[in-house]
């Protein structure tokens, strides 16, 4: 694969194993371990967007909080512009964290009810740029203001006296004060009504345009990825079973599940209501997770090396790289791959 | 508007005559619904589309006389096979809800209880409505579980809700909603809570039960793709009056309402959705058109009041479409000219 330059933020083979407890009761049940992340490798290049979606518990947001080092992963690199942070801590890490927000899918529980604008802005910009005094701080917030389109009368109201778009905007703002490179927004329109979604995804753009920031958009909604992301990431129980640039992907996906996810969308036109397709079953517990191919039980092509073999990622075109066993052309099944080593590696 | 669906065929199963509920809010109420009109005919599905807070829920609530206690009925009429709900007593509504009118609710999970095994839940409704016996009611109950898809019916009977997917779930509160045979299925964001790989085979559960039972349906629901996959006809709820009604076919593919417009362009982000100037020239009355604010289209009288229902030329009744707004209005030199 040649090198188009330096990521700001790449994810190596990395995952993330959490310990839960199954049963009733406090102190009872079995320990057991949740693989959350699985191997997942996903790079976002400087001011690109990369749009990362999946169903609920699939390990969508477990990943972009690996990527912010939010969490340590278990296995695997987190690479954060030229560095690897895997194991960063302490001041080392925060200095590192500067360069990075998220910013939540619930502005309401993410913002200090009891702040005001002004003081959630002013907290941003003194925990990460050092103080600012008087009229520098003033003129930075007031520029902060500006781009995510609130008044300046909006400084010393406080979250609750905001609609849900204007409390998301405020979030922004709130995350750019640091001037980050690279932003993860999980979810960010999903708690909004639909007028404040399209208003806080022009935003989004505004700000993705023109202050070069990379972003990487988790989301259920397929739209909202198409519209954004130049690059699509689709995750099934915790692996990345499709990356390609997202017109390929919306176009000519490859993974079964890419292409069930995209056909279970609703449409909003009444004539097209028969086209949906249905795919049998649900996404498994994350506790007990299908061999081989998480997919297989609800994969309409899986055969014996399904159920047995984990799939490699296999990279299949320009940037297109897809983790099943079989090569699709159209909606035919080619020969599969591999069957030799079915026998080899099992499980 | 009434006497035009008095027109069609039959009286509707379902009729909400100008139904205005208010919240107690100290120091005093606020309106929510401000004169509903909405009608369900017989074997049609109609869809209550609106935002969160647009006060859909409690139009739902107001059926089932199931409101909670700082919403009250101020005024209006719920017809139900022609009989007002809201003369009932709590007895009367007891033989009807969950006999007569099934529900089908967003969150499986918070309809069922945790400590009963399903098959028992289902067969509940049937023992208490249709005084059916221990064993007539576990052989409907199974047929029922079959009949919504859910496989494996026998074992599935005695499982507890925790042992079932979300999927399953939600197949199990239909079936409950299904078990009396009910005249009319009201469904609140039946979908909303399920992945959606999952929600795809519940529209599709759905859709085939209501070819298949002629079901009526008052289905509420703020996804505009749940609608245009399940409702014949839609009212677009917005500030607590329909702003638009009309078959789903021609609302959702022409809108005539500005509001409606601007769901459907955000629905597919089509970045055209207009961002509201902060400050708007006049503050709109509590009469004003409730997009009024938002709206690319607003004029002077928006701001002042809302146009009464305005008909819109259909060919056949059900064709009819009604549109609250002053776009359409005719003009009145037209009108003058007819009279």
């Amino acid at each position: 694969m040649t090198d188009p330059g330096k990521p700001i933020s790449e994810a190596k083979e990395v995952s993330k194993s959490y310990s839960a407890r199954v049963g009733l009761g406090a102190g009872s049940g079995k320990q057991k371990s949740v693989q959350a992340v699985d191997r997942a490798s996903i790079r976002i290049e400087p001011g690109e967007s990369v749009g990362l979606v999946g169903e609920s518990g699939c390990g969508k947001s477990s990943l972009g909080r690996l990527l912010l080092r939010l969490e340590t992963p278990t296995d695997g690199q987190v690479w954060f512009d030229g560095e690897d942070i895997t194991r960063f801590k302490g001041r080392k890490l925060r200095k590192k964290r500067r360069q990075m927000q998220m910013i939540f899918q619930d502005p309401a529980s993410s913002l200090n009810p009891r702040f005001t604008v002004e003081a959630t802005l002013r907290e941003a910009i003194t925990a990460h740029k050092g103080k600012l005094h008087g009229r520098q701080l003033k003129a930075h917030i007031a520029a902060l203001l500006n781009m995510v389109g609130l008044p300046i009368t909006a400084l010393n109201r406080q979250p609750h006296e905001f609609s849900g778009g204007e409390k998301q905007r405020i979030s922004i703002a709130r995350a750019l004060a640091v001037e980050p490179k690279f932003l993860i927004a999980d979810e960010p329109v999903t708690s909004l009504d639909l007028a404040s979604q399209g208003q806080i995804l022009n935003l989004l753009e505004t700000v993705k345009r023109e202050l070069q920031v990379a972003f990487l958009f988790i989301a259920h909604d397929m739209d909202t990825v198409k519209r954004m992301c130049a690059k699509t990431a689709v995750m099934y129980l915790g692996r990345i079973v499709e990356t390609a640039p997202s017109e390929t992907l919306f176009r000519d996906p490859k993974h079964p599940y890419t292409r069930a996810l995209m056909l279970s969308q609703l449409s909003h036109n009444p004539d097209l209501r028969t086209d949906l397709y249905l795919l049998p079953g649900e996404p498994p517990s994350p506790l007990e997770p299908p061999t081989g191919c998480h997919f297989h039980p609800r994969c309409p092509y899986a055969d014996i090396q399904c159920k047995t073999l984990v799939p490699e990622p296999r990279q299949i075109g320009a940037s297109h790289i897809v983790r099943c066993h079989f090569n699709f052309d159209g909606n035919q099944k080619s020969e599969p791959q591999g069957i030799e080593n079915t026998l080899k590696i099992s499980s | 508007m009434n006497d035009n669906a008095q027109k069609g065929p039959g009286t509707p199963i379902l009729s909400i005559r100008d139904l205005e509920v208010t919240i107690a809010e100290e120091p005093e109420t606020r309106p929510i619904l401000k004169g509903l009109q909405l009608d369900i005919p017989k074997g049609q599905t109609v869809a209550l589309l609106g935002e969160s807070g647009s006060g859909k829920t409690l139009a739902a609530y107001s059926v089932l006389g199931l409101l909670p206690a700082v919403a009250s009925i101020a005024k209006g009429e719920i017809l139900f096979q022609g009989k007002d709900l809201r003369r009932m007593s709590e007895g009367q509504l007891r033989t009807i809800r969950g006999n007569k009118i099934g529900m089908v609710y967003q969150e499986p999970s918070k309809s069922l209880n945790p400590l009963m095994a399903v098959g028992k839940q289902i067969g509940e409704t049937l023992r208490l409505h249709k005084n059916l016996g221990r064993r007539a009611a576990r052989e409907q109950v199974l047929s029922l579980m079959e009949l919504v898809g859910i496989p494996d019916p026998r074992r599935r009977y005695r499982n507890l809700p925790h042992q079932l997917s979300g999927g399953v779930k939600q197949r199990v509160v239909i079936a409950m909603a299904l078990a009396c045979r009910p005249e009319l299925i009201l469904a609140d964001e039946p979908t909303s809570a399920l992945d959606t790989t999952v929600q795809a085979q519940i529209i599709d559960l759905l859709s085939r039960l209501i070819h298949d039972l002629r079901m009526s349906v008052f289905l509420i629901s703020h996804d505009m793709g749940v609608v245009a996959a399940l409702a014949d006809r839609v009212a677009v709820l917005k500030g607590g009056i329909v702003v638009e009604d009309g078959p789903v076919k021609e609302v959702l593919k022409n809108p005539a309402h500005p509001y409606t417009a601007a769901l459907l362009s955000g629905a597919v982000h089509s970045a055209k959705t207009h961002v509201a100037t902060s400050v708007a020239q006049i503050e709109p009355t509590d009469a004003a058109c409730p997009f009024a604010r938002d709206c690319k289209w607003v004029t002077h009288i928006c701001r002042m009041q809302t146009p009464k229902p305005i008909l819109l030329a259909g060919t056949l009744p059900e064709q009819q479409r009604l549109v609250r707004c002053f776009l359409h209005m005719p003009k009145p030199t037209t009108t003058a000219k007819k009279s």
